[in-house]
């Protein structure tokens, strides 16, 4: 579902590092080195390989004047479009994850630190009052 | 006298030569270059006697201070403080070395060069009667830092944490050393003020309102120079973890973590660079404790490498920041300050002390923390894991700190007209300091060897003393787990 051929490709080697560590988890330690190396060097060549495929496909675009026929379409067939749409949305947002993080784990965690933050001001003024206003510029505080 | 004693007074006579030299109406560059010059000879004097087995024995024990039987040794030099003399004397060198020509004025001087003999003689000591009378010294020269009318208010609350810390620490002293207290409720009370003397000067949660605030307005420079060489470390090692029961260190590291985690937590939101520095201090701190208070080997020796990697590490941290602030004023992170192409140097030093920190691989904050990580998972297989959330947390506050002050705008835009380069000294200084911390990353064996050592005489000691107290109380007391081995050292397979 990806949009790009490099995130596909990202995708891809997450899923195969997935079952390395699996490989890894059952001990069958062998086979998790084969996989990891061969993995490895063909994911490379792809990485590597990839801006050429684009350029060959962009240059077949202005040989024929028009995109390619699309092949397969057996998932067009099977989803509605408003499917579609949806799924080709979780796929450019990347299934959310950024936006869901940030609104479960880092905002709250910002949150609380700024309150603990605050927390400790306030226990020093609490302790302390008559705080002198912040002096702006740095060089007054000079250092030894 | 001996040759051993003869080091010792040049030691001592380094420092010394600044303090006289500076009541005499010496050019203050003069004086400054004066006190490079001790520094660097002083961190000389202290490595020699580090490495020299024939410099370490010296030992002077008395019973005038403590009923103890045989006495305490009121100066010694033992596989413990070996290190910590080049440790001081390097904080010492550092702080000399890169103070800004506009802060720089004889008092300070002066200051600086009393607070490292003040220092050095902590390390020297296991009385616990010299250990408060230099307690009261520090204190006593960090205070007379802040005396200016500015800093009134962060005086005052020094004088209320510190004070109170130095107050506890000698009530806790006195119940200590007086003639019938083993084994007795007199003992365990007078530990537990020593406990929470140690907790408020390293500023470990409940007890630390006063770093952050005295970091971010308070004399920044004599602060790094009084916190970093972690004196409370050194008097919970001494003092505690000897006779300490099990339980009591194991609430002191739980305290230690949860402070570890909060000071890492809170660094990432601060939108002032110097209380970030604060409470990145209380985490790199709070480490060092949970390392000390942990009993097993590993951890002992973890706490100690982290002392010394996060001690010289952090100090180069807030004196970048400190360098920074020199030519462009306060620093606040709300925005991208930019400036890395006219000063890359500094922008470098910054990140590597921020990731020696954060036990970054290659450094020596990574053998420390992965010994730390080892020994705490095992005393706490599940809060342990503490020490890991710290280290990310610190890694992400010191990535924030770096994108603010050095990156973000382009060097046109950024602080035109203003001078930017580093001095040649502060230049050789800065890399001097990654140098060492890289290289004792990358070859840690000797610094491991020697920390593994300290970290077994300690705990032999502890054991002795333990199975001293169950043979006169009759009872069962948990023995620490860790090995009586003679000359132990870092494991054969153990690599960083």
């Amino acid at each position: 579902m990806q949009s790009d051929v490099k995130s596909s490709l990202a995708y891809a080697a997450l899923t195969q590092v997935g079952i390395i560590v699996v490989e890894i988890a059952i001990g069958w330690y062998t086979i998790a080195f084969v996989h990891l190396a061969g993995h490895a060097c063909f994911r490379l060549l792809q990485f590597l390989s990839a801006p050429n495929v684009l350029h060959d496909l962009h240059g077949m675009e202005d040989a024929i004047g028009d995109r390619p026929a699309p092949s397969g379409g057996y998932l067009e067939a099977v989803t509605s479009d408003h499917v579609r749409r949806r799924l080709f949305l979780i796929a450019l947002e990347r299934g959310f994850l950024d936006s869901t993080l940030d609104r479960l784990v880092v905002e709250p965690f910002t949150r609380l630190a700024r309150q603990l933050t605050r927390l400790d001001v306030w226990l020093c003024e609490a302790l302390m009052p008559g705080r002198q206003p912040l002096a702006v510029d740095g060089g007054e505080d000079h250092d030894e | 006298m001996s040759e051993a004693w003869l080091w010792l007074a040049g030691l001592v006579a380094l420092p010394g030569l600044v303090i006289g030299a500076s009541f005499f109406h010496v050019d203050v560059e003069r004086l400054r270059r004066l006190a490079v010059v001790s520094a660097a000879a002083m961190v000389l004097v202290a490595l020699v006697i580090a490495v020299s087995p024939t410099l370490r024995s010296i030992s002077i024990r008395t019973s005038a201070l403590s009923w103890a039987p045989g006495g305490e040794a009121v100066i010694r030099i033992d596989t413990l403080s070996a290190v910590l003399l080049p440790f001081g004397a390097a904080l010492w060198l550092l702080t000399v070395a890169v103070t800004p020509r506009a802060a720089l004025d004889r008092g300070g001087l002066r200051r600086t060069a009393l607070a490292t003999l003040i220092t050095l003689a902590s390390f020297l000591t296991e009385s616990a009667v010299a250990l408060l009378i230099l307690s009261v010294a520090s204190v006593w020269t960090f205070l007379s830092a802040v005396a200016d009318p500015t800093h009134q208010y962060q005086r005052r609350i020094v004088v209320v944490y510190l004070g109170a810390s130095t107050l506890l620490f000698g009530v806790g002293v006195a119940l200590l050393i007086g003639p019938g207290v083993d084994n007795t409720t007199i003992e365990t009370v007078g530990m537990w003020l020593i406990v929470i003397a140690a907790l408020m000067r390293k500023g470990i949660v409940p007890f630390h309102a006063w770093v952050p605030e005295v970091f971010d307005h308070g004399r920044l420079g004599p602060a790094i120079l009084f916190s970093a060489p972690q004196v409370g470390a050194y008097m919970t090692v001494v003092l505690i973890v000897p006779r300490a029961s099990p339980d009591m260190l194991r609430m002191i590291a739980i305290l230690a973590l949860g402070t570890a985690v909060y000071g890492a937590a809170l660094a990432l939101v601060q939108t002032s660079a110097r209380r970030a520095c604060g409470y990145l201090f209380m985490s790199q701190s709070a480490l060092v404790m949970a390392g000390l208070d942990c009993t097993s080997v590993s951890a002992l020796a973890g706490g100690l490498l982290v002392w010394l990697s996060a001690g010289l590490a952090f100090a180069g941290l807030a004196r970048c920041v400190l360098v920074l602030e020199a030519r462009r004023g306060r620093l606040d992170q709300t925005t991208y300050h930019g400036g890395y192409e006219r000063m890359p140097l500094l922008a470098i030093t910054f990140l590597s002390m921020g990731l020696a920190c954060t036990g970054f691989p290659g450094t020596l904050g990574f053998v420390g923390q992965a010994l730390l990580v080892d020994g705490a998972v095992d005393a706490f297989p599940v809060i342990g894991f503490g020490v890991v959330i710290a280290s990310a947390l610190t890694g992400l506050a010191v990535l924030r700190m770096y994108f603010s002050l050095f990156c973000g705008r382009s060097d046109a835009l950024a602080h035109s007209g203003q001078p930017f380069g580093l001095t040649r000294r502060e230049a050789w200084t800065f890399v001097a300091l990654v140098i060492a911390l890289v290289g004792f990353g990358v070859a840690p064996r000797p610094l491991v060897d020697s920390r593994f050592a300290a970290s077994d005489d300690i705990l032999r000691l502890r054991q002795v003393r333990m199975l001293g107290r169950r043979t006169s109380a009759g009872t069962h007391l948990d023995i620490p787990r860790a090995p009586l081995r003679a000359g132990a050292r870092m494991p054969p397979s153990w690599t960083p």
